[in-house]
């Protein structure tokens, strides 16, 4: 990975205030960065934080701790100002469209949005700006005149996606952008998000939980656990030499279908401990089948294993 | 043998005032005792609405069984009396539901629960009914099950929940469970576990379940037997070995080859074309045809015929006639 990265985050947290003023720390020290044209997927269970760091990129949530770098810009001290014209390099995609598109505007004033925001286009382009985008996700430029409830949820999960690359940013977050949708319909989002990043080379940040979706797509993974990133590195190296016993366990986890496949299957026991009661030392260690005494005591830190594959385990 | 269940013709509706709208079509499956057949598919495509009615709890008063037979141990429960059917539901036929909260009463201790619906269906002692009770949450893994029955729902884990409903479903010994997408709103670790336990329970309990889900991983993981539906009708359906092996339906194709895969370096996923169609009213033809890459004039007009492809396996399809005549 020779190019300078587009984006860097550099040990980023996150503490959310609970009802009872209790501090609970739903990012904690994450880093990681993204190559021009290159997929980063974060991968884990609910509650483990991936969601949090996507927002945190974009500062949709404030981080507590950290710096995100933009190219070379420390966008984490950036006023509101500064920070809504770098939105326009980066932006970002949700699982539901319905939830993220306005019902009362017809998908040609919602897409002519950024343009009119970041001052980029007159007017009279709009329009023919608006057709392009359109073609580009797969709709038709009459498309323009409807409101989102006349779309499927694939079609609206295209318009999101023309949305977000109307102003040709160089990174989109995409937090679970197929899991809502039908399994037949998930094939054509996954294809046309590659295919516009062959075209334009914007990197994504891919949060999802199917892993098998992120091998598809992804070109490095980073697997979280309760806020930590506990192994990262490309693809390959993660998906066929998987060294963190939860990363194993996650990907026995996948079940395909496949009925003659019948790899035995990592069961973990127990269920995630909450992210406001973390357990001690490697936090992994109340399901890991492997942990010994020295894992419950004292917190494994990130260690490369393989040129760029790093995992935060006492025994691996 | 005597199947357990025999669903024939089966054809539910919802009657509004200005339309009606046809759910399920012509659907028929077949259960054995201590079977396990599964119903695959997408938003639309009638595979809960086929599960409520078979429970005669289709949502009222627009959803009705306009046609067919649900034979259940010899008897069509569409001729019983609504009032017949509370005593069947729960002791005879359990339903487990994608998200246990909803179905779990919020102020009543997990344990008095089932213990409720064990009182429903069998007169019998408190100190016996508990004893069953501790027995059933220790054989669905709830550890420490004597203090877990204290426990409210919103104090449990979704996992922990899911495990208290199948308690809940199986206290009565039920000869056939329903589980509609049972591990959908569970993390993929914790699917594991509950599918693990509800292999587990069939194989020690010998209930026959059948399994309703969008994934055909989990179909693939659970069930022997496999229907495919597609907008209220029956596509193929097939032993589970033969469905993934050798499916023959377009949409089957279709759908197994748009899933990414582990193992696969294809660079493209394929597409299947279009979007799922809501339901609407009765309508001829092939639903999947619009979407279909071996559609032919006649599969917007006419019902494709059944194709027996061999025992067991059959495929509703005018291009796999074709092929085969």
């Amino acid at each position: 990975m020779s190019a300078a990265p587009v984006l860097s985050a550099r040990h980023i947290g996150k503490d959310f205030k609970s009802e009872r003023g209790r501090v609970v720390r739903a990012v904690d020290d994450v880093s990681f960065d993204i190559a021009p044209g290159e997929t980063l997927a974060l991968v884990g269970e609910s509650g483990c934080g991936k969601s949090t760091t996507g927002r945190m990129l974009l500062r949709l949530i404030e981080p507590s701790t950290g710096q995100i770098f933009y190219q070379d810009t420390d966008i984490t001290t950036l006023s509101a100002g500064h920070m809504r014209a770098m939105r326009r390099h980066m932006q970002m995609v949700f699982q539901d469209p319905m939830g993220s598109l306005s019902p009362r505007r017809t998908i040609g004033q919602t897409l002519t949005e950024p343009f009119e925001v970041h001052g980029v286009a007159k007017a009279a382009d709009c329009r023919d700006r608006v057709a392009a985008l359109l073609h580009q996700v797969g709709l038709s430029p009459e498309h323009a005149d409807r409101y989102p409830r006349e779309f499927s949820g694939g079609q609206r999960q295209r318009i999101g996606i023309a949305r977000a690359i109307a102003l040709n940013p160089k990174l989109i977050v995409a937090d679970e952008p197929v899991s809502a949708l039908d399994v037949s319909v998930q094939a054509q989002i996954v294809n046309l998000l590659q295919d516009l990043q062959e075209q334009t080379r914007v990197s994504y940040l891919f949060i999802a939980h199917d892993l098998a979706v992120v091998r598809h797509i992804a070109d490095r993974v980073a697997v979280m656990y309760l806020g930590r990133i506990v192994e990262i590195g490309g693809k390959h190296q993660v998906y066929n030499t998987p060294r963190h016993p939860y990363t194993k366990a996650l990907l026995s986890a996948v079940l395909e279908p496949e009925p003659e496949h019948t790899a035995s299957r990592i069961i973990l026991r127990g269920d995630v401990p909450s992210p406001s009661a973390v357990p001690s030392g490697c936090a992994f260690h109340t399901r890991c089948p492997i942990a010994e005494a020295r894992c419950r005591v004292e917190r494994p830190e990130l260690r490369e294993m393989d040129k760029g594959q790093e995992i935060a385990c006492h025994l691996a | 043998m005597t199947p357990l269940l025999q669903v024939r013709d089966l054809v539910v509706e919802f009657r509004f005032r200005r339309a009606t709208i046809r759910a399920v079509d012509g659907l028929d499956l077949d259960l054995d005792a201590s079977g396990t057949l599964g119903i695959v598919g997408e938003s639309g495509s009638g595979k809960s609405m086929a599960s409520l009615a078979i429970m005669r709890l289709l949502p009222q008063p627009a959803g009705r069984v306009a046609q067919g037979s649900i034979i259940f141990e010899g008897r069509d429960l569409l001729a019983l009396k609504a009032s017949a059917m509370p005593a069947i539901r729960g002791r005879d036929i359990a339903m487990i539901f994608q998200e246990p909260m909803s179905a779990l009463n919020p102020v009543m201790r997990v344990g008095d629960q089932i213990t409720e619906a064990l009182h429903l269906h069998e007169r019998i002692g408190s100190a016996q009914a508990h004893a069953r009770v501790m027995e059933m949450l220790e054989l669905v893994g709830i550890p420490a099950p004597a203090e877990r029955a204290y426990a409210y729902s919103h104090q449990l884990s979704g996992g922990m929940r899911q495990r208290v409903m199948i308690a809940m479903a199986l206290i009565c010994r039920p000869k056939l469970l329903i589980a509609d997408e049972p591990t959908t709103a569970l993390d993929v670790t914790i699917q594991s576990q509950v599918l693990d336990l509800l292999k587990r329970l069939r194989r020690t309990l010998g209930t026959a379940t059948l399994i309703i889900s969008h994934d055909m991983g989990v179909i693939a993981d659970v069930a022997e037997r496999v229907v495919v539906m597609y907008g209220g009708r029956v596509m193929e359906t097939a032993d589970r070995a033969t469905l993934f092996r050798d499916p023959r339906h377009p949409y089957t194709r279709g759908l197994l080859a748009a899933i990414p895969r582990l193992r696969d370096h294809r660079r493209r996923l394929h597409q299947i074309p279009g979007s799922v169609r809501p339901a609407g009213p009765p309508r001829p033809g092939c639903p999947f045809a619009p979407r279909c890459d071996l559609a032919r004039p006649v599969c917007a007009e006419q019902d494709p015929p059944r194709i027996v492809l061999g025992e067991g396996h059959i495929a509703a399809c005018w291009a796999v006639a074709e092929a085969v005549s």
